[in-house]
């Protein structure tokens, strides 16, 4: 379900995300495709999550109003910097139902820059680590 | 033995002992000498100089970059061209530097952005610009410096990343970069030293620089070429021919041929604090003149070897289809 408005506890949780760690791994690529001015915040499935350098993705299957579905992917930073925000390679796993808020692509395709995510026991995770200069 | 003979051998080791005390004093003049002539771009372990990635504001900008870029009037014109800010300049100039070249002293500089279209990399969320992408600004010196099929290159490259594609850098396509096109990255760059060698680390790539040492008649095409070097005073000259022509020589893909020479220079300047690089490019086929350009670096300790030496390619597939170059991927392994 893609919940379009940027609620205050969302809000809160972006600015946790970005106050966390004073040294950002190393995010290698430019972010110029997400809009860093937005946020969306969906709910869906985890179908994977991929543990990998330089970043961690999720795929995540999200449902419309109509009932579509489409597969998300939101990029993370790297393992080591997720690492010490409290991320596992286990944190998620297919068939998790979560919460998460993306910066979105400018061209209006599905996806984006993860900014923050509600996991099904209600435990909260963000990620700084997607912010180095490229 | 005779008197005679006795005075004859107690000369003999006198001037043996002589002519040995002098060798060992040249000796150790000459080994003094040596260390004296090599600068130390070699860093202690857990020492980089950084190329500004995660560590933008971890040094002043004085501390590293030429006063002649940080105060002239010209680049404080582009910035404010560029919508940044006038009291902003000062840091837009900074993070500028963390992936882009810097214009040389003097004479033809590399590519820059348009400033129609300025390009702001991650780093310029801090002067409140949100990060665009690449678009070579075709109204310049550089790029009449171009020949009409370069120039071709980048309108090509400029068509796609306006439409959206392709609008990655190279380097996080985990290519292979050439020189100067390397110098561009923003991961630390390391050095280690040796008296016939030279080998420079930077983000997962390595160069070998073989040291007073001629080039080879013909070597054979690489992606790094080859580099031979010497020491200039406080300076290491690195002369690179033999490059491959699947590299560019900057972000925005402007290309070179084979015939690309490229002389760099390294100096460690404000009592450690940072490595002055230039660089000059030479490639007729490409270019109508010779060119330069700079990229300054600053000592960034607590930062190990290790800490920056990522896999490039696992999951950096074209998630978002956004027509990104292919991870190069090698079928057959070359050993």
């Amino acid at each position: 379900m893609i919940l379009s408005a940027m609620k205050p506890k969302t809000l809160v949780l972006a600015a946790m995300a970005l106050a966390v760690a004073a040294f950002p791994a190393a995010a290698h690529h430019s972010t110029a495709m997400f809009d860093a001015s937005k946020t969306v915040t969906v709910e869906g499935t985890v179908k994977q999550f991929l543990w990998t350098n330089p970043h961690s993705w999720i795929y995540l299957t999200v449902a419309d109003a109509n009932g579509q579905t489409a597969e998300w992917p939101i990029e993370l930073g790297g393992p080591g910097g997720l690492l010490r925000q409290g991320w596992t390679a286990k944190t998620l796993t297919p068939g998790m139902k979560v919460k998460a808020t993306v910066h979105p692509l400018r061209e209006g395709k599905v996806g984006g820059q993860f900014v923050s995510l509600i996991l099904p026991d209600g435990k909260q995770l963000g990620d700084s680590s997607t912010d180095a200069p490229q | 033995m005779s008197v005679s003979s006795q005075s004859k051998v107690q000369i003999a080791a006198a001037l043996t002992a002589a002519f040995c005390g002098a060798l060992l004093v040249l000796a150790s003049q000459h080994a003094a000498a040596q260390s004296a002539a090599i600068p130390p771009l070699m860093l202690p372990y857990g020492s980089g100089w950084s190329g500004g990635i995660g560590g933008r504001t971890l040094a002043p900008p004085e501390s590293y970059l030429p006063p002649d870029y940080l105060n002239s009037p010209e680049q404080l014109q582009a910035a404010i061209a560029r919508g940044v800010p006038a009291d902003k300049v000062k840091a837009y100039l900074q993070i500028r530097e963390s992936n882009q070249l810097l214009p040389p002293e003097s004479g033809i500089g590399p590519i820059t952005d348009d400033p129609a279209h300025p390009f702001f990399n991650n780093g310029m969320r801090e002067i409140g610009k949100p990060s665009t992408v690449r678009i070579a600004g075709l109204d310049s010196e550089a790029a009449r410096n171009l020949k009409p099929w370069a120039l071709e290159v980048v309108k090509k490259q400029n068509a796609l990343a306006l439409a959206g594609k392709n609008v990655e850098a190279r380097h996080a396509r985990c290519w292979e970069l050439g020189v100067p096109g390397i110098l561009e990255v923003p991961q630390p760059l390391y050095f280690i030293q040796t008296p016939d060698e030279v080998v420079m680390y930077n983000g997962w790539r390595v160069r070998h620089v073989y040291m007073n040492v001629p080039h080879s008649k013909n070597p054979p095409l690489t992606w790094y070429g080859e580099s031979v070097g010497r020491y200039e005073g406080d300076t290491l000259v690195v002369d690179t021919i033999g490059q491959n022509d699947k590299s560019a020589v900057d972000a925005y893909r402007t290309p070179h041929t084979t015939k690309i020479h490229v002389v760099e220079r390294y100096r460690v300047i404000n009592g450690g604090k940072g490595l002055d690089t230039s660089f000059t490019v030479d490639d007729p086929d490409a270019f109508y003149k010779p060119w330069g350009g700079r990229r300054p670096r600053f000592l960034l300790p607590n930062r190990p070897l290790n800490d920056m030496d990522q896999i490039c390619a696992a999951g950096n597939e074209d998630h978002f289809d956004l027509g990104l170059d292919p991870v190069p991927q090698e079928a057959t392994p070359d050993f």
